[in-house]
């Protein structure tokens, strides 16, 4: 077992908002390991883009971590004040988000702004702030030569490459990574996917990868945790998780990814529509919806328990509770 | 009774009561609101509420206050407080009616010339620069000097002087709905451009044009003193403008009849603070750039 | 009555490129030709998967058969009626036998209205309904055949008020309301979450079922078209590059941007996902701006022979129900 880079401990993140409390994440635990991916997988509402937040300690205006730990090692970022989080955002935790050509400003050149982040937080001298950035760059597999492009002459998967140049800049100890293929093509994403393997290969990257969608998921990460209704409900070795999942959600949310491999099987919808955050129903979240629910479903939140090594389930069938 | 009629109550009152809950938690648009709907009542109530009527010599000229008459008398013995109750219609009416005709022709341009763009549009914006680059107030003088000193002439002349605002925000606005998906929805399930406009692009663009409105009675109410104060108002009708005017006449300033000029003043000053106050709440409400969340 | 519902011959929409000032001044007009010479049909009751990247040509290639734009050339035959020679009047007549559904039900439905107008507005725009009552209860039914029920509770909510699937159900039940034959759904579930989009691909299906319908179904995405579709039309840059039986496509591609497409489809299996090998393929899809002469594909394709950059490929059959553009594939 190596060791961990990023340890949740019972995190808890609400919003206030003008309907009420919002319990977007309500005592969530998990961890990355060094050289490790980890998937944190759900649908809208599900807490894992809150919980990504309140890592890197970016939540809006409204939301605060109410409870829990989040240790970077040794230190909690909980509960640091935002100018010691300064020094930590960059150089111990970064980010890469969704919408690349958002992130990038459109009027500095790419290799600048990745060597700007370089001369400020780390220090460096313009010059050896360039060669880093082109050394990035092969890392990353842009050709050197163009850093001194504008973001708008890069291509969709360039700009996330660019991005990623940029969140690894510094030698992190943790990249988060938020739906970094959402809306990009095919091949385009296979190939980011690749690079993100690539990258925790040779340099011991660790990534917490937040994806909706459970190919990602499957093609990239070594552990996986799936999120509904600001809980983990399973959580677990990649491989287990989907060839043994225990919890009725993670099953049906699998059957919910049509295939290109194996034999074309039958949809079978989850039926109704995912909570709404003001209303959690009461026992386990995920009862009104959940085809196997017997008797203290709606009564009693299940915990989650080890139910083999490694593979945790919050559910009363296999003995939650 | 049919069940289209049902749904369509049920979602009138839901509009209204979100409306409602919206406008009643901004402090300033319930003052303002409850500064027109003072004006409205007083306005309504005129004949009952004054004491006199506003054209008959009924006392000393140039009387002072006393109780027989509040706010004393002007030069032809006539009592001012009665002239100021009266004079809320005059000013009220002008007001509302000049910026309802201001706002109706800078839709229907602004609409037009965003929808259909192309030569048509060209050739609106470059009236409506024109009407942006003229000087307002003397134009306002010529027009009442050439069509004559009727109410409604000047109702015209502060609408035909005071629609550019409207068409320019309008037409800003119709261009980016027209590229919105449900337009373009709309005409799948054969929509028509008129169809379009009516159904789709007039009632997104009715709360901006509504907010923006109240801003121009302000401007309306403000132009008709002007012009009344300039001698150039409707004799037959009594407004705060003309008060002014007659105080002019009757050298108020230079001679310290504080009560001839100042409560007019004041009326003027209360009804465009009250309409500019509502104007700044409508606008939080109803328009998208500013709404939070 | 023929078997092809509809058939699309050579269409071709180009849109003016915005070139440089100096080129303007030449005189030089450039062309990006979204949709380049498409010739597809879609039978009865079938499900037709247009599939592509980005840039691909297949969201315009669906606005043009339903006329939202209109195409540069080509033919659109519906049941034998050539489309883009209808008069005005009758182009909106037939509106009600074609109908689209779009691909974000936060974007397609008016924020302004409630949900009977949104329903019942294909109704009053074609003065369909035979007074309030009828239009209210095909309002309903509307409702009830998109399993939004009852449809009373529904009625006077806001967009804003639903889910996303609802409000999708909402843009379906629009579509279905005017009782067309042939419905075009561009990527109707990629906004979703994954629970709900299964909830309305199996609506899709059952309505369907139900009413005969017949589907143009748009997606960049192969899994999905393989759970959707029984034929696949792959498109790359404007052009056709493969046509055939979804199932026969998915298992062997025989086009090479087809193949090397297949290789990049993540999995939602882990053990799958290691086992696989991708096709590595250069660059990304280009600007359909000047395009190369000869294949479209040949500057990325990796089997890519001389003749490829000389000749473009024809569409042809190689097999029955196959078809494939390449010179290695026997095109």
């Amino acid at each position: 077992m190596g060791d961990e880079v990023l340890r949740v401990e019972d995190l808890a993140v609400y919003y206030e908002t003008m309907k009420g409390t919002v319990r977007a994440v309500d005592g969530v635990s998990f961890s990355v390991r060094r050289g490790e991916i980890v998937g944190l997988a759900g649908e809208s509402g599900s807490g894992k883009t809150t919980t990504a937040m309140a890592i890197i300690r970016l939540l809006p205006e409204n939301g605060r971590i109410v409870r829990g730990r989040i240790l970077l090692g040794d230190l909690d970022v909980a509960s640091l004040p935002e100018e010691e989080m300064r020094r930590v955002r960059w150089n111990r935790v970064s980010m890469v988000f969704q919408g690349a050509m958002n992130a990038l400003n459109p009027v500095l050149r790419v290799g600048e702004q990745i060597g700007e982040v370089l001369v400020e937080k780390k220090g460096l001298s313009k010059r050896e702030a360039w060669e880093r950035v082109k050394e990035l760059f092969r890392l990353v597999g842009i050709d050197p030569s163009r850093a001194w492009d504008y973001p708008h002459e890069f291509s969709g998967g360039m700009r996330q490459r660019a991005m990623i140049a940029m969140a690894i800049a510094l030698n992190p100890d943790l990249v988060i990574a938020d739906e970094p293929v959402t809306a990009l093509d095919v091949v385009v994403q296979s190939r980011i996917l690749d690079l993100l393997r690539d990258l925790r290969d040779k340099l011991g990257i660790s990534v917490l990868m937040i994806t909706h969608d459970l190919s990602v998921i499957a093609e990239t990460c070594d552990r996986t945790a799936i999120m509904y209704a600001g809980k983990i409900v399973e959580y677990g070795d990649t491989e287990v998780v989907f060839a043994r999942s225990l919890h009725p959600y993670t099953r049906a949310l699998i059957a919910a990814f049509p295939s290109i491999t194996g034999e074309r099987r039958n949809f079978e919808p989850i039926r109704g529509d995912p909570p709404n955050m003001l209303e959690v129903p009461p026992g386990c979240p995920f009862h009104p919806r959940c085809p196997s629910r017997f008797e203290p479903c709606d009564r009693r939140e299940p915990e989650l328990v080890e139910a083999e090594p490694g593979h945790w389930v919050a559910c009363h069938l296999t003995g939650g509770g | 009774m049919s069940g289209r009629g049902a749904v369509r109550r049920r979602v009138l009152v839901r509009r209204l009561r979100n409306f409602w809950s919206l406008y009643s938690s901004s402090r300033l648009g319930v003052f303002g609101l409850a500064v027109i709907l003072f004006y409205t009542a007083l306005a309504a109530l005129a004949p009952l509420l004054a004491p006199y009527d506003p054209d008959e010599f009924v006392g000393r000229p140039l009387d002072s206050p006393s109780w027989e008459h509040p706010l004393g008398t002007d030069q032809m013995g006539r009592d001012l407080l009665s002239r100021l109750i009266v004079g809320t219609r005059v000013s009220l009416v002008v007001g509302l009616a000049a910026s309802a005709m201001a706002v109706v022709i800078g839709s229907v341009i602004g609409l037009v010339s965003g929808y259909f763009g192309g030569i048509l549009d060209t050739v609106l914006m470059r009236i409506t620069d024109i009407f942006i680059q003229l000087p307002t107030l003397p134009l306002m003088l010529i027009f009442v000097a050439i069509l004559g000193k009727g109410i409604f002439n000047i109702v015209l002349v502060i609408a035909i002087l005071g629609w550019t605002a409207t068409a320019r925000m309008v037409r800003s606005q119709t261009l980016s709905l027209k590229e919105r998906p449900f337009v373009e929805a709309a005409r799948a399930v054969g929509a028509g451009d008129l169809q379009i406009l009516a159904v789709h692009i007039a009632p997104n663009v009715v709360p901006l044009i509504f907010a923006n409105a109240t801003i121009s009675v302000v401007n309306a109410i403000l132009s008709e003193s002007f012009l009344s104060f300039l001698g150039f108002g409707d004799p037959r009708m009594p407004s705060w403008g003309m008060l002014l005017y007659y105080a002019r006449m009757a050298g108020a300033t230079v001679n310290g009849f504080w009560w001839f000029i100042v409560p007019p003043g004041v009326a003027i000053m209360m009804l465009a603070l009250g309409f500019a106050c509502m104007n700044y709440s409508l606008d939080q409400i109803l328009n998208p750039r500013l709404r939070k969340r | 009555m023929a078997e092809k519902l509809l058939e699309v011959r050579d269409l071709r929409v180009w849109f003016p490129a915005r070139t440089g000032l100096l080129a303007a001044l030449r005189g030089v007009k450039r062309w990006v030709k979204a949709v380049d010479g498409v010739s597809f049909d879609v039978k009865r009751g079938e499900v037709v998967c247009l599939v592509g990247e980005s840039g691909s040509g297949k969201t315009t290639t669906a606005r043009a058969v339903l006329r939202l734009i209109e195409p540069t050339g080509g033919e659109v035959l519906f049941d034998g009626v050539d489309v883009l020679s209808l008069p005005k009047a009758e182009l909106k007549r037939w509106r009600t036998e074609a109908q689209l559904i779009f691909q974000d039900p936060y974007e397609s439905i008016d924020p302004r209205m409630v949900v009977y107008d949104v329903v019942a507005e294909p109704l009053r725009v074609n003065r369909l309904a035979e007074g309030a009552d009828d239009e209210y209860d095909r309002v309903a039914r509307a409702l009830e055949d998109v399993r939004l029920v009852p449809p009373e509770d529904f009625m006077s909510r806001f967009p804003h008020e639903l889910s996303g699937g609802q409000r999708q159900r909402v843009a379906i039940a629009r579509a279905l309301i005017l009782r067309p034959r042939f419905l075009v759904a561009d990527e109707p579930v990629s906004m979703l979450d994954a629970s709900i989009r299964t909830q309305i691909l199996t609506l899709m299906e059952d309505l369907r079922r139900e009413y005969g319908l017949t589907y143009l179904y748009i997606t960049h995405d192969l899994a999905q078209a393989r759970y959707t579709g029984d034929r696949i039309v792959v498109m790359y840059l404007g052009r056709i590059m493969e046509v055939g039986p979804t199932e026969e496509v998915i298992r062997d591609p025989l086009h090479p941007y087809t193949k090397v497409l297949l290789s990049h489809v993540p999995v939602p299996d882990p053990r799958e996902a290691r086992r696989r090998e991708k096709i590595e393929i250069p660059g990304e899809t280009p600007n359909p701006i000047d395009l190369p002469p000869g294949c479209r594909f040949w500057p990325r394709c990796p089997f890519a022979r001389e003749e490829c950059r000389e000749r473009e490929p024809e569409l042809v059959e190689v097999s029955p129900g196959r078809f494939v553009a390449c010179h290695l594939a026997g095109g």
